[in-house]
């Protein structure tokens, strides 16, 4: 058996007394008990919910996601989803989105190296052109792709 | 990724590098959405290639066989679902249909007078899934721009007026019924979960964990 490590600080507790969460997927008692394996470093062992959404091109997955997520998912028929794309939800005390790459082992180890590398931080909501901004950034292209 | 260029030695219209975003604060859930590239049968001239097709196939089975996912089965009103091969695929990777949800998109684009066929889906009278079926009417080309909170005005009046669409089960139809539908299914998902961490290691009482 493995033994986690306690706690740091037991007496202190995090306040999660927030207004409803946004999405209303995952209920609060069972979002409590998540927060408490985060807290105790165990959060990686629990194998989250993972929705994965799939359709031919065209299907309207692009707006299925957006109106799941709430985020500005670029859906002009000019830009087609070139890459997968995964979105981590954790309730922290703390705002922040982060946007990083994992790049696939079948790249060389330069490319490899250089997507690790790339990162985004920032303490602000998504807004539909720095998304836009984003996504253009990571495919390479300032433009839309051809279609 | 550099899509489009000749980086990392793979077919350069897609990439299987993955872009995470990864989003945190008080108000979040604890979930993650994969989202793939759209499956596609034709190669187009100067953009995609037969390798593409494979590539895409092989990318989105990877992510569907996993047995902790589930799958949002996306397919559009206006085609006939014959010709969806994804929800072939959901079932040959999820027998059972634990975790195949079918969802619906363009209702408002259908032939007038066809909506019988998609009518009989949720209903469950054809192509059964064991989560069932849902639909969606998200906004059109035409109207991107709108802001995301009319999008569930618009929506909410689609199927509350809409012929045939007005007739159909409220729990399945429109975003905030399928959210719930969502949540029933991540939260038995999650509970099975915490039996098997529990089981595996040990928390010292200071972690509050009364009980897994």
């Amino acid at each position: 058996m493995k033994i986690i490590k306690p706690c740091r600080s037991t007496s202190k507790t995090v306040n999660m007394a927030e207004p409803e969460s946004k999405f209303g997927l995952v209920d609060s008692s069972l979002l409590e008990k998540i927060d408490k394996l985060f807290a105790c470093n165990a959060g990686s062992y629990v194998d989250l919910p993972q929705l994965v959404v799939v359709g031919n091109q065209s299907s309207g997955k692009s707006s299925v996601l957006a109106a799941l997520t709430g985020l500005p998912f670029p859906r002009d028929s000019g830009l087609c989803t070139r890459f997968a794309t995964q979105i981590i939800f954790r309730r922290a005390p703390t705002s922040a989105t982060r946007v990083s790459i994992i790049p696939s082992k079948d790249g060389s180890s330069e490319h490899q190296r250089q997507m690790q590398e790339w990162s985004r931080e920032t303490t602000k909501d998504f807004d539909a052109t720095y998304f836009a901004g984003i996504m253009a950034e990571v495919s390479g292209h300032d433009k839309p792709l051809a279609e | 990724m550099g899509i489009g260029q000749a980086t990392g030695g793979i077919s350069s219209a897609f990439s299987k590098d993955v872009f995470v975003i990864e989003i945190t604060g008080p108000n979040q859930e604890h979930f993650s959405i994969i989202d793939v590239p759209g499956t596609f049968r034709r190669t187009t001239d100067g953009v995609t290639t037969k390798d593409d097709i494979i590539l895409v196939d092989n990318m989105v089975h990877g992510y569907m066989a996993n047995p902790r996912s589930v799958m949002l089965t996306v397919v559009p009103c206006n085609v006939d679902i014959a010709n969806q091969d994804i929800i072939e695929k959901a079932q040959d990777l999820d027998p059972e249909g634990d975790r195949t949800f079918g969802v619906l998109t363009k209702p408002d684009l259908m032939d007038r007078g066809a909506e019988g066929a998609v009518v009989d889906l949720v209903e469950g009278k054809h192509h059964k899934l064991k989560l069932g079926w849902h639909v969606l009417r998200n906004p059109g080309q035409a109207t991107l721009d709108k802001e995301l909170g009319s999008r569930s005005q618009v929506e909410a009046e689609f199927f509350a007026t809409e012929a045939p669409w007005n007739t159909l089960p409220k729990d399945h139809v429109g975003i905030s019924a399928l959210k719930t539908r969502l949540q029933e299914i991540l939260a038995s998902h999650i509970r099975r979960e915490f039996p098997r961490v529990c089981d595996r290691y040990y928390f010292p009482s200071s972690c509050q964990l009364e009980q897994c």
